[in-house]
């Protein structure tokens, strides 16, 4: 028995091999979406803010560098200082490359010192609501630093925070941990995809219709292989990640994705939110006759699994029809436990995630393979 | 007029492949639609609930009103940041209480203690800045005069929510989206079906074909555009102020994406790399182009790159559309005219090249 699973494994393994392309459904969404999220959200939070200090004091200076310098959990800084002439900046201002200009009148510090209400004059964009409070409150953290420098000890409140972390993670690792999930599934997805159709194009399907032996020694060798592309994907992904974190400019040392000792979970949880898929890979290797449509199905449905369940930002909490949509999707009962392991290396509350996730992938294998049999043997 | 009936009859031909492509068709022009209606439910809501637990002190109940106050200054009604709620009685920080903040008053101050049971760092930055601008009030009241005086002047004097954006963001993808899913793998599938021949073979002249398939990507993404702004304005009630210009604005841009689909068909050749490419190469330039959002939030060397992104100025150009009392730079039409002279131009070189002069 083990034999001929091998032997079946093997020949997948050489038609894999043939036109190993296949695996390139896995890689190019996965990495298009890591390199644009990357380049978009790896140095998030620090937008450019133009600061024309004018002042002839030193408070001036100061305000424009608490500004500068207020931190996001994001561990970077909120703005930054793009070093623009006032017309350039007017320029970037205009074309919706800046925040915001900021100007500080030459008497601020004066009127500081004389308690005669100093003011700053600040244009900002607001294109919506949310950039709008951004663009309000990032000052004001600005403010908060400016304040306690220069009236230390007169705070009325003292704010201290307690987080659930040791330290919170820049949103680019986050997205990445939603991306390798999404090129497991995708290499897997399309890997098993091709391979059916292959068989189907080529004729052996009916010889293995023919043969006396069980459909599960046709099918099982490759839901194994589609685990093992599945896994080689993801790995890519890690080291590109892993590459794009070491990179100047990348992330700090230990913020990128390190699974650590546990990963072993993530590689159970991505091994399950890929059979969940596989079962719908199986289903279309059996109808579809052109592999465009396939692809696009399999593509498609993948990156809408992405945004819609928790691959940019978690969604548990989501309300409305969001707090539905992410249900449809296996991914979103994996991200939460995925990002644990892979962003704070402790072990994630896999209960509730194998609680779904197991029947989820053990109906659809079921169910797929089931109608595998039946159409085999239908001749 | 031969020419012009010649046209007619290509044209209805190209429609007829209609047939053998539906699934492009069909995702070129409803993924927007659907992707749009989800993803407006993501927009983030500008009032957060934060429950506070409070030791009843007058402290205590000032930094409340405060949190209850801040709002969108320097615009006309702008909406409140913060619903402060007391914790419910038994209730705990966990999946339903994202964060609480615990309020006690000390001799001389009011110690808060803000607890985050989340790990996404952004709702965190979001719950934080919120807090931080309503303790800054209190601050403030207290400095009186000594104070810093932020005069607030926001660009626009309306402070849409972030789906009127997105609805421009939209409309830019769905053109896109649509030419590049049908018109390259309607291309590569000649290739790969081996019906190129025909166009090499026919005596029309290759400039109507090209012509007829042109038209024919363009009408069939002015539909989808056309979708989608219905879709936007139905569902939102957001419109474009000026309709034939946005109508000639459209069909500006679908010269830039339809020539773009075909291109890349006839470079590729092949139906899904052709349209695993289109699907790359759409996203990063909705990206980098600020469908999703300004170029503002990219890094320097993204800010570079989307100065040569077409649909950067088409979002630009869109702006006085869909917010009134804007404009925008004759530059940004220039260029997208440009974009479209320049890229129709490569696809006649390209066609040139490949159908009509092959190795």
């Amino acid at each position: 028995m083990l034999r001929r699973l091998w032997l079946n494994f093997r020949k997948d393994l050489l038609i894999w091999m043939h036109d190993p392309i296949t695996v390139a459904g896995g890689f190019i969404a996965p990495l298009a979406i890591l390199v644009g999220m990357g380049l978009m959200f790896s140095g998030f939070g620090a937008v450019d803010l133009a600061i024309f200090n004018e002042d002839k004091g030193p408070y001036g200076a100061q305000l424009a560098q608490a500004i500068w310098s207020a931190e996001s959990p994001f561990g970077g800084t909120y703005f930054c200082d793009p070093g623009f002439s006032r017309a350039d900046a007017k320029d970037c201002y205009r074309d919706n490359y800046f925040m915001g200009i900021v100007d500080i009148p030459p008497d601020f510090s004066a009127r500081l010192e004389a308690g005669d209400y100093p003011a700053v004059r600040y244009q900002f964009n607001n294109y919506h609501s949310d950039f709008g409070k951004n663009a309000r409150l990032y000052v004001d953290e600005g403010l908060w630093l400016f304040y306690q420098h220069t009236y230390p000890g007169t705070a009325p409140v003292e704010i201290r925070e307690v987080y659930p972390v040791a330290s919170y993670r820049e949103w680019f690792p986050s997205i990445a941990a939603g991306v390798l999930l999404l090129s497991a599934l995708l290499g897997g997805t399309f890997n098993c995809f091709a391979l059916l159709l292959k068989e189907n194009q080529a004729g052996t399907l009916k010889e293995y219709q023919l043969a006396p032996a069980s459909w599960v020694y046709f099918l099982l060798p490759k839901l194994a292989l589609a685990t093992l592309v599945a896994w080689a994907t993801a790995g890519v992904t890690y080291v590109v990640t892993a590459l794009w974190a070491a990179c100047p400019g990348g992330l700090p040392a230990g913020r990128g994705l390190d699974a650590g000792g546990l990963w072993w979970q993530a590689l159970l949880l991505l091994t399950l939110v890929t059979w969940c898929y596989v079962g719908v890979a199986m289903v279309l290797g059996m109808v579809v006759r052109q592999q465009f449509v396939g692809g696009v199905v399999i593509v498609l449905t993948g990156i809408m699994s992405f945004f819609l369940s928790g691959g940019m930002a978690p969604v548990e909490n989501a309300t409305g029809v969001m707090g539905v949509v992410w249900r449809v999707f296996p991914n979103g009962y994996a991200m939460s436990a995925f990002r644990d392991v892979l962003l704070f290396q402790r072990p994630g509350d896999l209960g509730p995630a194998l609680v779904v996730l197991v029947p989820w992938a053990a109906i659809s294998l079921g169910l797929a393979m089931l109608f595998v049999a039946r159409r085999m043997r239908r001749l | 007029m031969i020419s012009i009936r010649r046209f007619w009859w290509l044209l209805q031909a190209e429609f007829r492949l209609t047939r053998g492509l539906l699934v492009f068709h069909f995702i070129g022009i409803m993924m927007p639609l659907i992707d749009f209606l989800l993803l407006s439910q993501l927009a983030p809501p500008v009032t957060f609930t934060m429950y506070t637990a409070t030791d009843g002190s007058p402290q205590a109940a000032r930094l409340v009103t405060a949190m209850a106050a801040l709002r969108a200054d320097g615009v006309p009604d702008g909406p409140f940041y913060i619903d402060p709620q007391p914790l419910p009685a038994g209730a705990q920080l966990g999946s339903s209480i994202q964060d609480l903040v615990e309020m006690q008053a000390q001799e001389d101050r009011l110690l808060v203690t803000h607890r985050y049971a989340n790990i996404d760092s952004n709702l965190v930055k979001n719950y934080r800045n919120r807090l931080t601008g309503a303790a800054l009030d209190v601050w403030e009241e207290e400095l009186g005069a000594r104070a810093v005086t932020l005069e607030l002047e926001p660009r626009y004097a309306i402070e849409p929510s972030f789906t009127r954006y997105f609805t421009m963001g939209l409309l830019v993808m769905a053109v896109f989206v649509s030419s590049v899913f049908i018109g390259a793998p309607l291309v590569a599938k000649d290739f790969e079906d081996g019906t190129i021949l025909e166009a090499r073979l026919s005596p029309v002249s290759p400039a109507l074909i090209l012509a007829a398939r042109l038209v024919r990507v363009m009408l069939t993404s002015l539909v989808a555009v056309g979708l989608a702004a219905g879709l936007a304005g139905l569902y939102l009630g957001v419109w474009p102020s000026d309709g034939w210009r946005f109508a000639g604005l459209m069909v500006l841009y679908t010269v830039i994406t339809a020539s773009f689909g075909l291109t890349v068909g006839l470079l590729v050749r092949k139906i899904l790399p052709a349209f695993l490419i289109g699907l790359v190469t759409t996203l990063v330039l909705w990206l980098v182009g600020g469908g999703f959002a300004l170029p503002v939030i990219l890094g320097p060397a993204l800010q570079v790159v989307s100065r040569f992104a077409p649909t950067t100025y088409m979002m630009q150009l869109l702006f006085p559309l869909y917010y009134p009392g804007t404009t925008s730079t004759p530059e940004a039409l220039g260029i997208v005219v440009g974009c479209a002279v320049g890229s129709f131009g490569l696809l006649i070189v390209i066609y040139r090249a490949v159908v009509l002069r092959p190795r």
